[in-house]
């Protein structure tokens, strides 16, 4: 714990937690004001994250918790609590500024008056139990605001739910966290119930690794946990179908902040994890990056493109967090939060300013994109700055983090088992196919010259301003002096070798940052150079497979149809047994009244011609009236029998009372 | 007198007003889920033994749970026969 000065200001109440809360309520006003007041408590969120920030400046290593009692039942307690740490904090303030950025963004994007307030409301929903599960130190309160998150992210990519296939882009992100979900809570109950930890802070002092007969299950429970929210291997497809949201919610949710969550679980669930769940882990995010890489490239849609280079790019974090050095995972999530956010605003713009009329209004397709004569250089700027950082070159924010990630798997590789150095060749290769795609993404975008473009043409300034924020922010100077994070903490991209680089391994680690250079900007030449022609000719087949995503979602798709058959099947099966059922009654029926002749609706037919003699005719007047009452009081409505029963029970409350 | 009880009879009356008028079965589902949450205030603080209300909250929760996708599932069907879930159409229990 810190000192008393410090502490008190550490109240709960500072937390940016509840500010995009406060925003989600005064979305009462006017819809005129709301942009306004959803902006400012945005940006206090974002500086209530700063001033936590500063604190890690005169206090590396703090860390405080609090626990608000919630539920306390005999033998069971959970409380509702939160920590702060750098972890927690730096993370923190990367949501805040994006969400920020985000905001100014969508205030010109989402111009539709109606659409504006349920837009607010969706982002600041995300951005609190964003907020929320970062500072979320209990396992119960964590898993509340993962499912937030992943509800929040529903409603986004479902934001125009007039649009067919965006409502089946939400069901199918949705469906595929929640198998993942169902893992994440298995693993957690385990802890809770059998390991009796039920924090995460806990975890780190438990000695988890020792009590062999949880560490056989739970570290595979909560592996798979966090795949399908980071679209990881097996669990992947929904990613690149949630681009059907708004464009700044994919850059907010689909590309920077949300889809980290999976990371940030497993950098926080590392006490549980031995070297062998370890190397799970680092195999599952190396496959993803090349599985990433590789699909990005076959494709025409830039966004769908940046979605699979996302996929890759957090197949990289989890391998960081697979060497165990979450540090170099944290870093490469924060300069891949604002680059590829970034570059996603940027499609956005194209998207919406730069296509040609000529071509066809639904497909994204080659040089559909012209870039208007007064913004060509400055967008030529902006998107190379972006592009260098995901390629990761030097100078560039993405350099950084994507040599710490190789140094520390080259160091894996060096001393342990022999699968870390296939990890290690898997993400060299997902080096040089970040190279392909980023040189497609700039010939997709940059290289129509000859289209109709209109001079005098004017981008407004709030869709300017965040992308050139997010690119001035992913030059590497920005980044060299962040010290909160300990080790790396002047990271200039030589001093980085010097504190990285293992002994053993000394001359590997200067020749590697030379070598993966070569390969990404030799990636990224091939990737431009070769868009060029209309189809690579003797790679014809490699690039169907890149299109259609090594035909996973058809096996999905196909073991779903197995599943849909079957049920039809037996469906069809129980309905004759239960119409045999049926017809078996009536057997039975006649059998009875076979001797008198009488079906049962004879009966009452017969009592009702007699009943009808029977009343005489001055009593029929008396009978109309009464017909007509009981009609209003049989009239259909389940809730005029409801109203009834609810005044008969006030009556006999009444009446027992007296 | 605990106050709380004011609360869980405003969240009942509520919630049954809410059923009894609104002609949206929807909305006439939710009141209902109001109705649900007065009932677990009411046994959280009537409770005799720490713990006891907390547990029924979780039984109700669970229940509500089951009742809402009960509720949707004839909802959906409401509509696949009516073409509307409107509560004033759906008069076939003459």
């Amino acid at each position: 714990m810190g000192d008393p000065q410090v502490h008190s200001l550490l109240k709960l109440i500072y937390l940016p937690v509840w500010f995009p809360l406060a925003g989600i309520i005064f979305l009462v006003l006017p819809s005129s004001v709301v942009k306004y007041s959803s902006l400012f408590f945005q940006l206090v969120a974002l500086i209530a994250s700063l001033f936590f920030i500063q604190l890690f400046y005169t206090q590396p290593y703090f860390s405080a918790t609090w626990n608000i009692p919630w539920i306390d039942i005999i033998g069971f307690k959970a409380d509702f609590s939160f920590r702060l740490d750098n972890i927690s904090c730096l993370i923190a303030f990367i949501v805040c500024i994006i969400s920020f950025l985000v905001g100014i963004y969508s205030c010109s994007y989402i111009s539709s008056k109606s659409e504006q307030k349920k837009f607010w409301l969706f982002l600041l929903l995300f951005q609190f139990s964003m907020l929320g599960l970062l500072f979320s130190n209990a396992f119960i309160s964590f898993f509340l605001f993962w499912e937030l998150v992943g509800f929040s992210s529903f409603l986004l990519i479902g934001f125009y739910n007039s649009k067919k296939e965006s409502g089946s882009a939400a069901m199918k992100a949705f469906i595929f966290n929640k198998i993942s979900d169902l893992f994440l809570l298995a693993g957690f109950i385990f802890l809770i119930v059998k390991g009796d930890i039920n924090s995460f802070d806990k975890l780190s002092t438990s000695g988890f690794i020792n009590s062999s007969e949880l560490s056989s299950i739970v570290p595979y429970l909560l592996i798979v946990g966090g795949l399908a929210k980071s679209a990881q291997f097996p669990l992947q497809g929904w990613l690149p179908h949630a681009m059907a949201g708004p464009t700044p919610a994919s850059a907010l949710i689909h590309a920077a902040t949300m889809v980290t969550a999976g990371v940030y679980l497993q950098i926080r669930l590392l006490p549980v994890y031995s070297d062998i769940h370890l190397i799970i882990l680092g195999m599952a995010g190396a496959f993803s990056a090349i599985w990433g890489g590789f699909c990005a490239i076959g494709q025409v849609e830039i966004k769908k493109l940046l979605a699979f280079s996302t996929i890759s790019q957090l197949g990289l974090m989890m391998v960081a967090v697979s060497t165990s050095n979450e540090t170099s995972a944290i870093v490469h999530l924060l300069t891949h939060a604002f680059f590829k956010c970034g570059l996603f605003l940027t499609a956005g713009i194209a998207l919406h300013y730069f296509i040609t009329k000529s071509s066809n209004e639904n497909e994204q397709s080659y040089s559909k994109f012209v870039l208007p004569k007064n913004y060509r250089t400055k967008f030529l700027i902006l998107i190379l700055i972006l592009l260098l950082s995901l390629t990761g070159i030097p100078f560039t924010s993405g350099y950084i983090s994507k040599e710490s990630i190789l140094l520390s798997l080259l160091e894996k590789a060096g001393t342990y088992d022999s699968i870390w150095t296939i990890t290690f060749i898997l993400t060299l290769l997902s080096v040089l196919l970040t190279g392909i795609y980023s040189g497609r993404f700039l010939y997709l975008i940059y290289s129509n010259k000859n289209g109709e473009t209109t001079s005098n043409f004017k981008i407004p300034f709030q869709l300017l301003l965040p992308v050139i924020i997010c690119s001035v922010l992913s030059l590497s100077v920005f980044w060299t002096g962040l010290h909160i994070l300990g080790e790396l903490d002047s990271v200039w991209f030589i001093s980085l070798l010097n504190i990285s680089v293992p002994s053993e391994s000394g001359i590997f680690a200067i020749i590697l940052p030379i070598i993966s250079t070569l390969l990404a900007v030799g990636g990224f030449i091939v990737g431009y150079t070769l868009t060029n022609r209309p189809r690579f000719e003797n790679l014809e087949y490699l690039i169907t497979l890149s299109i259609n995503q090594f035909y996973i979602d058809r096996l999905y798709s196909g073991i779903y149809r197995i599943f849909s058959k079957l049920s039809s099947f037996i469906n069809i099966q129980d309905k004759q047994i239960y119409i045999g059922f049926i017809y078996l009654e009536k057997i039975y029926d006649s059998l009875i009244y076979k001797e008198n002749n009488y079906s049962i609706s004879a009966i009452a037919r017969k009592m009702e011609d007699t009943a009808g003699n029977i009343i005489p005719s001055f009593f029929s007047g008396i009978a109309l009236i009464g017909n007509a009452f009981i009609r209003i009081l049989q009239n259909g409505k389940i809730q005029t029998y409801l109203y009834f029963s609810v005044i008969l029970f006030l009556l006999l409350f009444l009446l027992i009372n007296l | 007198m605990n106050w709380t009880y004011i609360l869980s009879l405003i969240l009942f009356s509520t919630g049954l007003y809410i059923a009894l008028s609104r002609r949206n079965a929807i909305v006439v589902l939710m009141g209902i889920e109001l109705m649900f949450n007065a009932a677990a205030i009411n046994f959280l603080i009537s409770e005799t033994e720490p713990g006891e209300g907390q547990t029924m909250i979780l039984f109700i929760l669970g229940i509500a749970a089951a009742e809402a996708a009960t509720g949707m599932a004839i909802i959906l069907n409401l509509f696949e026969r009516f073409s509307s879930i409107d509560t004033s159409d759906t008069t076939l229990l003459k």
